[in-house]
């Protein structure tokens, strides 16, 4: 450690209270009984009359390994940061909020909240508690009831900023509908549904920054014009209605995060229907009233076994 | 940038706007509002538009979604079918439910305090019981204020077939309330003819001028609404948007398909409204409180509503829009299982009743809640009116958290503080 390079007793001495709280909050003697008392009602498998009730939002607060993983909401202890932890966030919410934990009996005292916050501050360290084996065997297999729609949020979420007020409110005044998926205006759905055909000209007004895109309407246009077109991040397309180019068509079918593309009565370029076979990546292809011939959609769907073809 | 001055779909509209001042107003001003939403949900807005279908008169649970086979003497003569989904059960007339169980959310464990119509349906309408000196806005209304429009002909919600004691704009502005659609066959009633919008619109700017004194000395918001009314009306009038209204264009084979009755008609106006954006359809069909002859009557009805619904749900999956439709198949209370001496009819039965949700980010194959053995009460995870309202509003991703303040001062939140059933979400 250079800190005892430096030979400065003083420094020392900080590094070594770091490296060993004395302060620490003792999760099994302090944290866990809080839980125990407040959160197992609903956050760990159990018979209720004669039925399985499994952990609500899927997050096993008995075991190190489920409160480190997660529900549905992903991670929410950030150690280290109380303030960035979902789970310290949803307890410090006041009174009647729709989000408080614990529901019924909410929220907890201030000084077990505050007790909670500074276990997460000081890493969120479990010592040698490891809780309910069964329920830490089950936290370790994949979450399956995360849905694509979930990973893919959360991973394009956490991969842009928020976009700023004056920004969206010059937004708001563009030939096209934006609406915030969430109230952290990182990720919008964008429609130019009903709008006139010189509205998508302001499609390019996304190019610096086409992360916060997740779902995107062209439906009804002719894109053939369209000459940018890089939404990386785009989960959902509507295509209904539209024709496009073969160069579109192209980077379309290479857009790995594309799970969803709608081609309700599209004309897609026939010359480039080769491109539709390699979109692996769908999860949902949609290709009624498309000009697509029959031959050709029963071969999408033999082809994208993963996905569901509709036609 | 300089581009979208050019492109403004109508800049009329919007000066207009100012005059209802603020972020209530419509249009642009609302949309701006909806996108700063502040909520600490995490939960991402799943669906866009949601189509409400609620039955008037009171579903009986025991005859639908929650069928209780092993007890005769409460199925009376309504046999069960299996459903696409293991262990759950419909009765035998829902078969196209039955095979598309697995894309159903079936609530089990709805209950209300209302166990007479009027309030009843007020409590599912507003969240709220019904005060004498108040009258609570709808959820579609609430969508309305929260939400805004997107298009700037049509409003943001429709209330198809729905009588006229149903809740509406309550203490929110008229311009909230659903436009009202009170017979699918004859459309958007009084459009009158495209040639003659010219004169219609000098006689309003005539009405303008008489009324220009007036307003300006008495001039009262109850008196803008009205104004602003007519504004909607003839926006509507002149757009090629009201098309929407007319049925009629769809193909004879989708009519078939949806049914020629009144909610067949009533649930494919619901999806050309979806597909022009409109937020918030509400299809209302009576005839369901079934205190005489319960079985005779639930045979013709069941039925209808089966046809209607498969064909919403199977077309909105051919365009693709099912993903982001938030279908909801409500009522205001269920019926007795105990069945009555009047030819096998069955009484109202707020303790337990059952309700669907579909599509818009839905979790398919689902059963929420259960009633006990005999469908009298509910054992676990029971619903309240104004869950099912937050629930539907979450999917929206619209904010429940938020206080929102009636002219008088009185504070309000979207959902009266009703727990959203996140659980049954993707």
């Amino acid at each position: 450690m250079r800190f005892i390079i430096l030979k400065n007793n003083i420094i020392i001495l900080f590094w070594m209270i770091q490296a060993t709280p004395v302060f620490a909050v003792d999760f099994e003697k302090e944290i866990s009984p809080i839980f125990e008392d407040q959160c197992l009602k609903c956050h760990c498998d159990q018979m209720k009359n004669g039925k399985l009730k499994r952990a609500k939002a899927d997050f096993y607060m008995d075991s190190q390994l489920g409160l480190q993983k997660g529900g549905v909401s992903g991670v929410v202890i950030v150690p280290h940061s109380a303030k960035d932890s979902y789970l310290y966030e949803l307890i410090s919410l006041g009174t009647g909020h729709e989000d408080l934990m614990p529901p019924k009996n909410g929220p907890l005292k201030s000084s077990q909240i505050k007790l909670i916050g500074d276990w997460i501050d000081e890493g969120a360290e479990f010592g040698s508690w490891l809780g309910n084996q069964e329920a830490q065997l089950k936290s370790s297999q994949p979450n399956t009831r995360l849905s694509s729609f979930q990973k893919n949020f959360q991973n394009s979420s956490s991969n842009c900023e928020s976009i700023g007020k004056p920004r969206l409110e010059a937004m708001m005044n563009e030939p096209f509908l934006l609406e915030a998926m969430t109230s952290e205006n990182r990720l919008f759905s964008l429609s130019f549904r009903g709008y006139a055909q010189g509205a998508l000209k302001s499609l390019e007004l996304w190019e610096s920054d086409p992360q916060h895109i997740f779902r995107l309407d062209l439906s009804g246009h002719d894109l053939t014009p369209l000459k940018w077109f890089d939404f990386d991040q785009l989960f959902e397309l509507n295509l209904s209605h539209t024709t496009l180019s073969g160069h579109l068509a192209e980077k379309i079918s290479r857009m790995t995060s594309l799970k969803k593309l709608n081609l309700y009565a599209c004309s897609w370029p026939l010359s480039h229907f080769k491109a539709l076979v390699g979109m692996e990546q769908l999860e949902v292809l949609v290709l009624s009233e498309s000009n697509l011939s029959l031959a050709q959609r029963h071969e999408l769907r033999a082809t994208l076994s993963r996905s569901e073809v509709i036609f | 940038m300089t581009m979208s001055n050019m492109i403004h779909k109508d800049l009329s509209r919007r000066e207009c706007i100012g005059g209802l001042g603020g972020l209530a107003a419509l249009g642009i001003s609302a949309k701006a509002e909806a996108a700063y939403v502040k909520a600490p949900s995490r939960q991402p807005a799943t669906a866009r538009s949601v189509i409400y279908i609620f039955l008037g008169g009171g579903l009986s649970h025991v005859d639908s979604f929650d069928v209780k086979p092993e007890r005769p003497e409460i199925q009376g003569p309504m046999k069960s079918i299996a459903t696409s989904v293991d262990g759950l059960q419909f009765s035998e007339p829902l078969s196209l439910c039955a095979k598309m169980a697995d894309k159903l959310a079936v609530i089990h464990s709805m209950s209300t305090s209302q166990g007479a119509h009027e309030q009843g349906v007020y409590a599912m309408h507003t969240s709220e019981r019904m005060r004498s000196t108040l009258r609570h806005p709808s959820l579609s209304s609430w969508v309305s204020k929260v939400a805004g429009k997107r298009s700037d002909n049509l409003p943001s919600s429709v209330l198809i077939h729905g009588p006229s004691r149903l809740p509406d704009n309550g203490y929110w502005d008229p311009i909230h309330a659903p436009l009202r659609i009170q017979n699918v066959d004859r459309g958007l009633a009084n459009l009158g003819e495209k040639s003659n919008l010219n004169q219609t619109e000098q006689r309003y700017q005539q009405l303008q001028r008489f009324n220009r004194r007036f307003m300006d000395q008495f001039g009262s918001k109850e008196v803008d609404a009205y104004e602003d009314m007519y504004r909607e009306a003839l926006l509507l009038m002149k757009s090629e948007e009201s098309e929407v209204f007319d049925i009629s264009l769809e193909k004879t084979l989708t009519r078939e398909v949806y049914g020629q009755h009144r909610i067949g008609k009533a649930c494919l106006l619901a999806r050309r409204l979806v597909e022009k954006e409109v937020r918030f359809i509400e299809v209302y069909e009576g005839g369901w409180d079934t205190h005489a002859n319960n079985f005779d009557r639930l045979g013709e009805k069941l039925p209808q509503l089966d046809q209607a619904l498969g064909a919403l749900v199977h077309d909105l999956t051919m365009r693709g829009l099912l993903d982001q439709t938030l279908i909801v198949l409500t009522t205001e209370f269920g019926r007795s299982p105990k069945l009555n001496n009047r030819d096998l009819g069955r009484d109202h039965h707020p303790a337990a009743f059952s309700s669907v949700l579909i599509g818009g980010g839905v979790r398919g194959g689902v059963v929420h809640g259960q009633t006990d053995e005999r469908g009298m009460e509910i054992l676990h995870d029971a619903v309240s009116p104004a869950d099912l309202n937050a629930t539907i509003a979450s999917a929206l991703g619209l904010p429940l958290s938020k206080t929102f303040t009636t002219d008088q001062g009185r504070p309000f939140r979207l959902a009266n503080d009703g727990k959203p059933l996140r659980e049954l979400f993707i």
